[in-house]
């Protein structure tokens, strides 16, 4: 990594810890623009629903390399297993600022409420952040092989086990995030609103996932001086226009059936923002439809970018553009102090990423 | 206990907001900051609900289709304490309960703060204490710490009535303290019972007049506010008005987890079809790559092998 980047990441890292005590001594309202009426914010928005979004990488790789026997996807599925589980503790993290009361955050275990979909989010959450801890444990094992060689046996053998639950346990916390937003039937704008809500979640996740892994394949290639997993990334490449595909036409095939697609030719600000978080991916097909451009890593890059952005562009969408303020009309925009915990967050991962893979072996060409 | 009601007849309020303050003197909950006129909605005061206001009288501005003039009509908002709440349903750890004679109240011990509550409540009225490091989550009661005591625990004598007749009492929640707020009305437009009885009374007051209300926009039948909205509520409202002018939004009949609850019923289906399918495909492409495997020993197989791995790749 270059020495700025370097400081500015773990300067934004220091600054958030510092926000997070203020915050933790004088309550949200200190720190935030969240009120009564916008109870939920940046840190759900993006921390919580694109930070879970973007951590799909992990278990769709897992799923095609380990259930599917794809091997050429294998170099890449110890990074995408690290990113997934950084992905989480960053949820997690993100998730102690924002409650109101982070001590409880461990009443969830003992306090069962099956009605909550929140329930079953925070279960999942929970489980699969262990699950990828496990998964990704032998590659910090195998450092030491001699001390843990019992531990990597059994890890090893109950590897196909922690990836299937894995990804049982992602398609129901994956799409009940969407969920969630049920609840909010009253008050959130059509153009979103859904019952397929769960439905559009997982579909979207399974395509940032690879999308995610591209992404992030390329950026730690260039930063870290090795070479791109090609065989691996053009690969995705041509399953990430299907892929794409398939969610938008559930998309559009959703608000033909609830009559709601007119409301894309109004012009409002929540038309625009529908627009905006579609084009994104339907970019993306459009790039990845020449053939010249698919076998192009660059271009694959950016055409994955582009999902990636197209997906942060709708969660932050649901979560936020389409839930106005029905009763006061007040409007919400995150505050300093949001963002800047937000970029501290984002930078922790950033600089965890960059040690592990430092000191063990994430990458494939780094085996012996 | 029979499950109890308010009926507040928006008609006869005449916005003094003595139910306002003696919320806050049974809640013991401070006086706000004074509001400002010219950037609030007018007299109202304060503008909504916070973590210090559980009830708020509403006053909106409407045109009087009488006279063609601006008047006031006034409507007051607190929890409208549902038979289904949305708050106790989406709540991850289930701090929050309905009581069975009415009220919907909050356990301090469980709740951790995430605000899915407020995000749910098809009302908007939970409020959060956004300046606090050991946040709760404010709302209006329904005083179930007054319905939940009998008068006799608080020194009123009911003599003359004998066994039968105070068992009968009892059931029907007359032994039972009503909310302050319905207590402090001079204009007598809340009226405190059980919920049969309430909902007979206002159809009682609507066939009187029948034409002065308005019909629901969708069902096109006589309109009480609460009696079917999110599966109903505690709290049934009565005006000549519209509800919707007056802030209370037109919201389904179906509670308001009806859609939650599917996804929560499918979560174990879901998860065991997924477990099933990717245990299978796990086995079959296994059993796939030995088979190709033990073929592989014999004959020409090495560009076979390659092509297959190849289309398989690719697909």
């Amino acid at each position: 990594m270059k020495g700025i980047a370097k400081v500015i990441l773990w300067i934004l890292a220091a600054l958030a810890v510092c926000l997070t005590f203020y915050r933790w001594a004088k309550g949200l309202g200190s720190i935030t623009h969240l009120s009564d009426t916008w109870p939920w914010g940046l840190w759900i928005g993006f921390d919580l629903l694109c930070g879970v979004a973007l951590a799909a990488g992990g278990f769709t790789t897992a799923a095609v390399v380990y259930i599917f026997h794809r091997e050429k996807y294998h170099a890449i599925a110890r990074p995408a297993i690290l990113t997934a589980f950084l992905g989480y503790v960053m949820v997690v993290l993100a998730l102690l600022v924002d409650l109101g009361r982070p001590w409880a955050i461990i009443h969830m275990i003992w306090m069962w409420n099956p009605h909550s979909v929140l329930f079953e989010v925070g279960w999942c959450v929970l489980l699969y952040t262990t699950v990828l801890a496990l998964e990704f444990a032998p590659v910090v094992l195998e450092k030491w092989q001699n001390k843990f060689s019992k531990i990597l046996q059994i890890l090893e053998k109950v590897k196909i086990g922690l990836v299937i639950t894995g990804i049982g346990l992602s398609t129901l916390h994956q799409s009940s995030l969407g969920s969630l937003f049920l609840a909010a039937e009253h008050r959130q704008n059509p153009l979103w609103f859904s019952p397929m809500l769960p439905v559009l979640f997982f579909l979207s996740a399974v395509m940032v996932g690879p999308a995610m892994v591209i992404f992030e394949s390329n950026v730690s290639a260039r930063t870290m001086g090795r070479e791109l997993e090609k065989d691996a990334i053009t690969g995705l490449g041509k399953a990430l226009p299907v892929l794409a595909g398939i969610y938008l036409g559930v998309k559009f095939l959703e608000l033909i059936v609830a009559g709601d697609i007119g409301l894309l030719f109004e012009s409002t600000k929540y038309s625009m923002m529908f627009w905006i978080e579609i084009l994104l991916p339907i970019l993306a097909i459009v790039i990845l439809l020449s053939k010249s451009l698919r076998e192009n890593p660059n271009a694959v890059w950016g055409a994955a970018s582009l999902i990636v952005l197209g997906v942060i562009v709708n969660r932050l969408n649901v979560c936020l553009v389409a839930m106005p303020d029905i009763f006061h009309g007040r409007t919400y925009f995150p505050a300093v102090g949001e963002f800047i915990i937000t970029l501290g967050i984002v930078s922790g991962g950033v600089i965890a990423y960059g040690l592990i893979a430092k000191y063990f072996r994430v990458f494939e060409e780094q085996r012996t | 206990m029979k499950p109890m009601a308010v009926l507040y007849d928006f008609d006869r309020c005449m916005g003094c907001r003595a139910c306002q303050v003696i919320c806050k003197m049974w809640n013991q909950n401070p006086a706000g900051p004074p509001a400002s006129f010219f950037q609030g909605p007018g007299y109202q005061n304060p503008g909504s609900l916070n973590d210090h206001t559980f009830s708020v009288v509403r006053y909106n501005e409407l045109v009087d289709p009488k006279t063609g003039e601006l008047r006031y009509y006034f409507g007051r908002k607190q929890c409208m304490a549902c038979l289904k709440p949305a708050c106790a349903s989406a709540c991850i750890v289930g701090a929050l309960e309905k009581l069975d004679y009415g009220p919907v109240i909050w356990h301090p011990e469980k709740c951790m703060g995430c605000r899915y509550c407020m995000v749910a409540c098809p009302f908007g009225v939970p409020t959060f204490e956004w300046h606090s490091n050991n946040p709760r989550i404010r709302k209006c009661t329904f005083c179930y710490n007054r319905q939940g005591s009998k008068y006799e625990e608080v020194g009123v004598k009911f003599e003359g009535y004998s066994d039968e007749q105070k068992k009968q009492l009892e059931e029907d929640g007359r032994l039972m303290l009503s909310p302050a707020c319905v207590t402090a009305c001079p204009s007598d437009s809340m009226i405190y019972g059980t919920r049969e009885a309430m909902l007979e009374e206002a159809y009682a007051r609507i066939e009187a007049n029948p034409d002065a209300y308005p019909k629901h926009p969708r069902t096109g039948k006589p309109w009480v506010y609460g009696e079917h909205e999110v599966g109903g509520t505690s709290w049934l409202l009565l005006s000549t008005v519209p509800y919707d002018k007056l802030g209370f939004p037109i919201l389904p009949f179906e509670p308001a987890d009806h859609y939650t609850k599917i996804s929560m019923i499918s979560v174990p289906i879901t998860f065991t079809t997924v477990v099933i399918a990717m245990a299978g495909s796990y086995y079959l492409t296994k059993r796939r790559e030995e088979v190709k495997a033990s073929e592989g020993k014999t004959s020409k197989e090495k560009e076979s092998k390659e092509s297959e791995e190849k289309k398989g790749g690719e697909s």
